[in-house]
């Protein structure tokens, strides 16, 4: 399908149930969360621990299975094709990058087995050998000049070697669109930018889309072209990454904004009683109403809908009016016909 | 740059370095070993028939009997040195069918979970609170005597232990990262329990293997005194029968039961000293100073030694 | 080798030439070389560094906490006290009510079996004779103090947020007034919006209680906001220390520079960021120059062979740095 985007999500939700023998409690971690990713775009999705986005990334690389919600790869629903088990051609379609980049490779296994079992799934060797394969991803991923790297276990290397490994097992699939779960947040910060640039310039050669879940808004601003606001289980305001940084509009993002330490020590003052937190989402009406410094009646009861403020940006908050339009996907500003 | 063949050498080298700094790990294996030697030449060491009847019944120990004779009249050396087939052969298939029978289904219930694991877990529950012995008696009374089937009561009621110490590892293994990178890279479930989680789960195996081996040697002695082996058989169990149904207890013959006994312990003792050593390999806490001082001097020899596969 | 010169009448804290090396498989590890500095009364001291760095082992040999394995030499004193040479009930009095720490990740090593009241009482109890009723009497007023709701002292730690738990980890090391709270890593963990309410929390606290923190982090922004100084550790040894807002301004020493042009800012300045290549030198075999060399954009043949000494380039700012050798040596 022509002019469909990457990957597009549309009413994504996800609830977790847990029962005992006496209770039954659900969580709802991911709630009616639409989005588009195009061909060689970064997103990023932004929000603190507890907000749902390692859940909506675990969703779309179909490591979950969504309550509700599709999920459109190249406008295909990939959930009624394939709804068990996700297909052969989804994964080489999709990849991911994990947090931890000790844990997401298997100390069991050297360097060189993690890639060659990537590019042996998906036939990716082409005319080269797969040793020559192995080493033409970790060259894509400046690997190469570390002596005998192949041949080395995870424990063998440095945080930031560990996550370009990652990468490369991602890249040697070649994938159309990766998402990566906070792939910097456990690495030195000297280090954070080097992976940053990585995935930027390998999205720019092979034109890969980049969902970017993260908690640093510094990041999302660096990386990512369009960034989504996500505040337990929803998303709040959504808008060109640079425009939403520097002009907050949504108060849950405001706070965001605001509590990022800054170098010339000069801060807007936060509300106190935004910062309380600790409390579950209420049932209905906006998640963020309990901590709102301009809160209003209509915020307890009613969710708001979408309110566009300009081409591609929106915000979910009663502060601009009701909204209620069903939310474009492809962040365009104009109304989704239905 | 190093091939795959050194780097597989410097991890046999540390391994084994490490075993044999640990004075458990030595004694043990070393009994083992003497074990299986004395098994393999029983022919040598005491040629023969060792059930037919060379003399008078319970002679003490001399030149001619090194062991004195039985109640029946039998060498009880060649008893001893013969019986040692049995009990090992049929403590190691019982240990590896355990084992095997563990993982399979302990690794099975930690990777499906769900429905799967909650019907594993209650047959492992199941198995584990009816008593032991006196399902091993119960079974063994039911079945037509024959080794293999003996390997097949001790089986069902050990397997259940080995199986719950699995899974429980297994669990936390399977909720690793890597596992889900596994399946989103698109491997097939099947070889991810075999290639991503098995091979993490190595230690723990090794330590089920040998103490499953060291249930099987002693269970089966317990079935076998009880007699409910195959009393055909000659074992350091149907040793200790025989001594028992001729009362040497109460005759002061004490060379008819007491080698057995002494081999068995050892032989247990042995495979549960290996099991610490394996314990001990993986889990640093659990090292003592001087294992790790012998350990980083042996290393440190070796490495002089052989400076390039350093 | 001498502490630094600034020797403030009123330091609660000074270090002075502390080492710490560990035993390890592969040989001894220089975790700590000759690291100096003192932190004065109501005073925060940022230690910066990534990890290798050694800040935490600084930590950790402040409150001698050090494994068997390690060996440390140099001084440390608290209000004149030699620390390293205390034991017993010296030792004991020193920890907790003359320093206490924070420890990284220490919200999660609450007790999840106690309730967060009984783990107070018992730091409480182990370093004073009071009875257990005494104990909890003190129990509300320590949560009152770190904005908690004495009515939630009964809670386990389960129950309580990331944020409210790294509260109750304060007020345990808050339990018995001390000079000094070390903290390690304190809002690593936690949210950039918790982040700064606990750190506005700590602020408060200071002002109210007049104790001093020496605050590890390896986030130099988080650190430059809420320290007087700063100290930037690197291999094991400190390459800058200097006022906080200055070291942040005009850094002097390349490490310094690279870490401020490697964190991305939110305010569109990104034009500086730059990539900082290579890794952090082995510490079993430290380097004889300086260890910075290899990853340095303003390397000279021969800063690799002797090691760079602290010299003063401003007041009350020194660097480790080859490339400001024409200024004094700091004595």
């Amino acid at each position: 399908m022509t002019g469909a985007p990457l990957l597009e999500t549309r009413g994504l939700s996800k609830t977790f149930v847990s029962r005992t023998l006496r209770s039954r409690s659900s969580v709802r971690a991911v709630d009616d969360v639409s989005f588009a990713v195009l061909a060689g775009q970064a997103v990023g999705l932004v929000g603190e621990s507890g907000s749902g986005k390692s859940t909506v990334a675990r969703l779309i690389a179909r490591l979950e299975r969504p309550t509700a919600g599709q999920i459109l790869l190249d406008g295909r629903d990939v959930i009624a094709a394939e709804r068990h088990r996700a297909s052969r051609a989804y994964r080489h379609q999709v990849q991911m990058i994990f947090q931890d980049p000790f844990s997401s490779l298997n100390p069991t296994h050297t360097v060189g087995y993690h890639l060659r079992r990537s590019v042996r799934i998906h036939g990716t060797a082409g005319d080269l050998t797969r040793d020559e394969a192995v080493q033409a991803v970790l060259r894509d991923v400046r690997l190469d000049s570390v002596p005998g790297i192949a041949d080395r276990y995870p424990h063998e290397l440095s945080g930031g070697q560990r996550q370009r490994v990652a990468i490369a097992r991602a890249l040697a699939a070649r994938p159309a669109l990766i998402v990566a779960d906070e792939p910097t947040s456990m690495l030195d910060v000297s280090v954070r930018v080097g992976i940053l640039n990585l995935l930027g310039s390998l999205r720019e050669d092979r034109d890969i889309g980049l969902l970017l879940i993260t908690h640093d808004l510094g990041s999302a601003r660096y990386s990512t072209s369009h960034t989504l606001v996500m505040y337990a289980g929803r998303i709040l305001e959504s808008g060109p990454s640079s425009d939403l940084i520097a002009a907050p509009q949504h108060p849950y993002t405001k706070l965001l904004v605001g509590s990022v330490p800054r170098r010339g020590g000069v801060r807007a003052p936060v509300d106190e009683q935004a910062s309380g937190a600790g409390q579950p989402a209420p049932a209905a009406g906006c998640p963020f109403a309990p901590r709102c410094p301009a809160r209003l009646s209509q915020c307890d009861t009613v969710m708001p809908g979408q309110t566009w403020l300009a081409e591609s940006r929106w915000v979910r908050c009663h502060l601009f009016g009701p909204g209620g339009s069903r939310p474009d996907p492809l962040q365009t500003g104009r109304e989704v016909a239905h | 740059m190093t091939r795959p063949l050194s780097v597989l050498r410097r991890f046999v080298l540390a391994g084994y370095t490490r075993l044999t700094a640990s004075r458990k790990a030595v004694f043990g294996a070393l009994v083992i070993l003497c074990l299986i030697l004395v098994a393999l030449l029983a022919p040598l060491i005491s040629p023969g028939n060792s059930q037919a009847v060379v003399g008078p019944e319970n002679l003490p120990p001399s030149a001619a009997h090194l062991l004195g004779t039985s109640g029946q009249g039998n060498d009880v050396f060649a008893q001893l040195v013969w019986g040692t087939r049995n009990s090992l052969a049929v403590g190691f298939v019982t240990g590896v069918a355990i084992a095997f029978v563990g993982v399979a289904i302990g690794l099975s219930a930690a990777f499906f979970g769900g429905w799967i694991d909650n019907l594993l877990t209650l047959l492992m529950n199941i198995f584990l609170v009816i008593p032991g012995l006196p399902l091993l008696v119960v079974m063994a009374a039911f079945l037509p005597r024959s080794t293999w089937s003996v390997i097949f009561v001790l089986a069902i009621a050990g397997w259940a232990g080995s199986a719950r110490v699995i899974r429980a590892q297994a669990l936390s293994v399977v909720r690793r990262d890597y596992v889900a990178a596994a399946t989103v890279v698109g491997e097939r479930p099947l070889r991810i329990i075999v290639s991503e989680v098995l091979p993490n789960l190595s230690s723990l195996i090794a330590t089920v293997l040998f103490g499953a081996i060291g249930y099987g040697i002693g269970a089966l002695a317990a079935l076998q005194f009880l007699g409910l082996g195959n009393l055909s058989t000659v074992s350091w169990g149907t040793i200790l029968y025989w001594a028992q149904s001729d009362s040497s207890l109460l005759q002061g013959t004490w060379w008819q039961f007491i080698p057995a006994g002494v081999l068995l312990t050892l032989a247990c003792t042995a495979t549960s000293m290996l099991n610490f050593a394996i314990d001990e390999i993986t889990n640093p806490r659990l090292r003592t100073t001087r294992d790790r001082v012998n350990f980083m001097v042996r290393l440190a020899r070796r490495r002089r030694e052989q400076p390039h596969a350093a | 080798m001498q502490p630094s010169h600034r020797q403030p009448d009123d330091a609660v804290l000074e270090v002075a030439g502390l080492n710490v090396t560990f035993g390890s498989a592969h040989g001894p590890v220089h975790a700590v070389s000759d690291v100096s500095f003192a932190i004065g009364r109501g005073e925060v001291l940022g230690l910066v560094g990534e990890s290798g760095s050694g800040k935490s082992t600084v930590a950790h040999a402040v409150l001698r906490l050090l494994p068997p394995s390690a060996r440390c030499t140099g001084a440390v004193s608290f209000r004149g006290q030699d620390v390293l040479a205390l034991s017993g009930a010296g030792l004991r009095k020193y920890r907790w009510e003359g320093v206490s720490l924070v420890m990284q990740g220490a919200m999660n090593a609450l007790n999840p079996v106690s309730t967060i009241e009984s783990q107070i009482v018992d730091v409480i109890r182990a370093h004073r004779h009071v009875s257990r009723r005494e104990a909890r009497a003190s129990v509300p007023e320590l949560l009152e103090l770190v904005s908690i709701d004495p009515a939630r002292r009964g809670s386990y730690p389960h129950e309580l947020s990331g944020g409210m738990r790294q509260r109750c980890v304060i007020a345990i090391a808050l339990a018995l007034r001390p000079d000094l709270v070390v903290m390690d890593e304190p809002t690593t963990a936690l949210d950039v919006v918790v982040q700064r309410s606990i750190m506005d929390e700590i602020d408060r606290l200071r002002e109210q209680l007049g104790f001093s923190v020496l605050l590890i982090s390896h986030d130099l922004d988080l650190v430059a906001e809420r320290a007087s100084r700063l100290a930037i550790m690197y291999a094991g040894r400190l390459v800058e220390t200097g006022p906080a807002a200055e070291v942040v301004t005009s850094p002097r020493h390349p490490y310094t520079e690279a870490l401020l042009a490697s964190t991305l800012p939110v305010d569109g300045s990104e034009d500086r960021v730059t990539e900082l290549p290579g890794r952090p030198p082995d510490l079993t075999t430290p380097p004889a120059g300086c260890a910075f060399f290899p990853r340095c954009t303003k390397a000279q043949p021969g800063h690799d062979k002797e090691l760079p000494l602290l010299r003063a380039v401003g007041p009350g700012h020194e660097v480790a740095c080859h490339l400001y050798e024409q200024t004094e040596v700091v004595t």
